[in-house]
């Protein structure tokens, strides 16, 4: 084709049909993340994601119950425990054979001997000395007391009036049958004794039931000062599950060469499992203002300048110069004119975040902890404002909208440091700064080959719900 | 060298391989079809990738009718009408004025130019007469079909290339040595 092209389409498709051009390689990280985001597997490991948490907490929760369902057939092991009289009662798994080696001022009691009873009350004649005696009264409150029904157990929990009944539930029958055991031994020193010791300060029972209830419920913290929380559990959401609701205003660097910034506010529900560790999931929604933009070229009939109108002319007589008798007239024209317009747009989001969380400090109700992850955002609406130009005296009106167009979808991955303050045994608030790194462009046409980010306060609440 | 079928049937089995090699194959193609059609790198970078996601995305439906590179390029150039129209919605403002003793198309040779320079050149073309000229020229499509593709009158289509061929005849004229001009009797 040295010789040239005869005509402009010559040329044009002579010289461009099949040209190529390498496109950056930030084009496939899209076009494959773009993919990956729509693509089957993606859904897959979401489903199997909630299905391994699922098994997990299911799995969590009954082995839990179990523990409940085992509890010890009312087997306690009853000793004195030294010179002072003091005495505890410790819970059992042994069967009651192999303690049957203890040494000789320790029984072992069961309600499945029936004899017992008769054995204390020949123990108590017999002997007529405390400490033997003392043990096996204690034994026989227990034999009194068949297991502790579930209810009980619900009940104590459910009233929520300090951590006494729970304790009194579980581990020592009721006062009730105490005050009936009093009544039909009387001047059972021992009995008294025990029925005295359950209400100070020390702790008296350690029960299997124990461990498998939250250590708050438990003895050796219900007893201290009636602290709601216990100190081993300050700013710990115990128990897993949590919920929380928050509010992230975020401000957004769109990294472009004009250094803009935008607006964004996001709400969000989620579910925390966890302890020092926690997974953190949930929904929201994401309202995210921008400015649209457009270009507006009209033209207009303008004056462009004047000139003097000759109208009529004489000649001087004296020096014979002409003298113009002028009028001063404008001179118009049409004029092309650009102007631009912006108007607020606000783009509405479905956001999807997950993230992985590791509580590095717990003091005093407060908890400092980092976390990480992403967020996947789906566009769900948006209202954009149109160019309200009006011009009487323009010939010709050109709007052109030059908003750039926002993706359907986009992926932005979060960190955080995050501080959290206990306020009651199930609600805590947080406050976490945030900073956002985005996947990609949040817009279609491209502004700036570089991601924005962003940073962000999220505030909220949470609360236990296990 | 994998074949277009293995490729094909790859990518429908939504393999990533097959799809990161169709893509090695077409998009140095498909971008010259997209700067073409858009004003800068950017945009046409933005159409490919939009375009390469609904190929992916559709590419189940193509039963192997006609060339497969002609299914992708049909699916770019929609992909970039689209493209145009949402952003600027075809514009054909007036492009600077053609003197109107412009010799015939038969009077001139246009001498090889470089197609980065052509590129350059329609790119400078509103967004309206490019699609016209890419349309008409590249694609071959008939007035009467731009005219729908664009909701324009089939006169406009016309009157449109004229003037465009016109602007960038002007433009390679004005980069000295591009377009020679020679009379009709030499």
């Amino acid at each position: 084709m040295d010789e040239g092209f005869n005509n402009i389409e010559d040329l044009l498709k002579g010289t461009l049909d099949g040209y190529k051009k390498q496109p950056s390689p930030k084009v496939w990280n899209a076009v494959s993340l773009k993919l990956f985001f729509s693509s089957s597997l993606f859904y897959a490991s979401v489903f199997l994601l909630l299905v391994g948490m699922g098994l997990g907490i299911y799995f969590y929760y009954r082995t839990d119950n179990t523990a409940m369902e085992t509890y010890p057939e009312n087997e306690v092991f009853v000793s004195p425990k030294d010179e002072t009289g003091t005495q505890e009662f410790l819970a059992e798994g042994k069967p009651v054979e192999n303690n049957s080696k203890k040494s000789d001022n320790e029984q072992i009691i069961t309600n499945k001997i029936v004899d017992n009873k008769q054995n204390t009350t020949k123990g108590i004649s017999n002997s007529g000395t405390i400490k033997p005696v003392t043990a096996q009264n204690n034994a026989t409150v227990t034999v009194e007391q068949d297991r502790p029904n579930k209810s009980d157990i619900n009940a104590g929990l459910a009233g929520g009036t300090g951590y006494n009944a729970v304790t009194t539930s579980v581990a020592i029958a009721s006062n009730t049958s105490l005050k009936r055991l009093v009544d039909q031994y009387p001047g059972l020193p021992g009995l008294n004794d025990n029925i005295n010791r359950m209400t100070t300060a020390e702790p008296l029972l350690v029960n299997r039931l124990e461990y498998s209830l939250p250590e708050y419920f438990s003895f050796t913290s219900a007893y201290k000062d009636f602290d709601l929380v216990p100190k081993s559990d300050y700013g710990r959401l115990k128990g897993a599950w949590s919920v929380g609701a928050f509010v992230t205003p975020e401000v957004i660097f769109l990294n472009d060469e004009e250094k803009s910034t935008k607006k964004a506010i996001n709400f969000d529900v989620t579910g925390i499992y966890g302890e020092d560790f926690f997974l953190e999931a949930g929904l929201g929604v994401s309202l995210s203002e921008d400015n649209g933009k457009y270009d507006i070229k009209y033209s207009q009939y303008d004056s462009v300048g004047y000139f003097y109108q000759v109208n009529s002319f004489e000649i001087n007589p004296v020096t014979g110069e002409p003298i113009f008798k002028t009028t001063l007239e404008g001179l118009y024209d049409t004029v092309d004119y650009q102007t631009s317009e912006t108007v607020n747009n606000l783009y509405t989001y479905l956001r999807i975040p997950l993230y992985v969380g590791y509580k590095i400090r717990d003091f005093k109700g407060l908890s400092v902890y980092l976390k990480a992850g992403g967020i996947y955002s789906v566009l769900i609406g948006s209202n954009e404002s149109g160019a309200d130009y009006t011009n009487d005296k323009a010939t010709s009106i050109i709007i052109v909208d030059e908003t750039p167009q926002r993706v359907h979808s986009y992926f932005k991955l979060s960190a955080s440091i995050g501080f959290s303050y206990q306020l009651s045994n199930s609600v805590s608030l947080s406050l976490e700064p945030v900073y956002n790194y985005y996947m990609q462009p949040v817009y279609e046409r491209r502004l700036s080959d570089k991601s924005p980010w962003s940073l962000g306060l999220r505030v909220g609440v949470l609360i236990k719900i296990k | 060298m994998i074949d277009d079928d293995k490729i094909i049937e790859g990518c429908k089995a939504g393999k990533k391989q097959a799809q990161s090699r169709l893509y090695k194959k077409y998009a140095p193609a498909m971008l010259g079809v997209c700067l073409r059609y858009c004003s800068n790198m950017a945009d046409a970078e933005d159409v490919l990738q939009e375009g390469f996601i609904k190929v992916f995305n559709y590419i189940k439906n193509f039963r192997g009718e006609g060339s497969f590179e002609g299914w992708i390029r049909r699916i770019m150039v929609n992909t970039a009408l689209t493209h145009i129209k949402k952003n600027t919605k075809y514009s054909f403002e007036d492009i600077e004025n053609i003197p109107s003793n412009y010799q015939e198309e038969e009077d001139v040779v246009y001498a090889p130019v470089s197609p980065e320079v052509l590129i350059k050149v329609i790119q400078s073309l509103p967004d309206g007469y490019r699609s016209v000229v890419n349309l008409y020229i590249f694609e071959g499509y008939p007035h009467k079909e731009i005219a729908e593709i664009m909701g324009i009158s089939e006169s406009t289509s016309k009157s449109q290339l004229s003037k465009a061929k016109k602007f960038l005849r002007r433009k390679l004229e004005e980069k000295n040595k591009v377009l020679t001009t020679v009379t009709a009797n030499g």
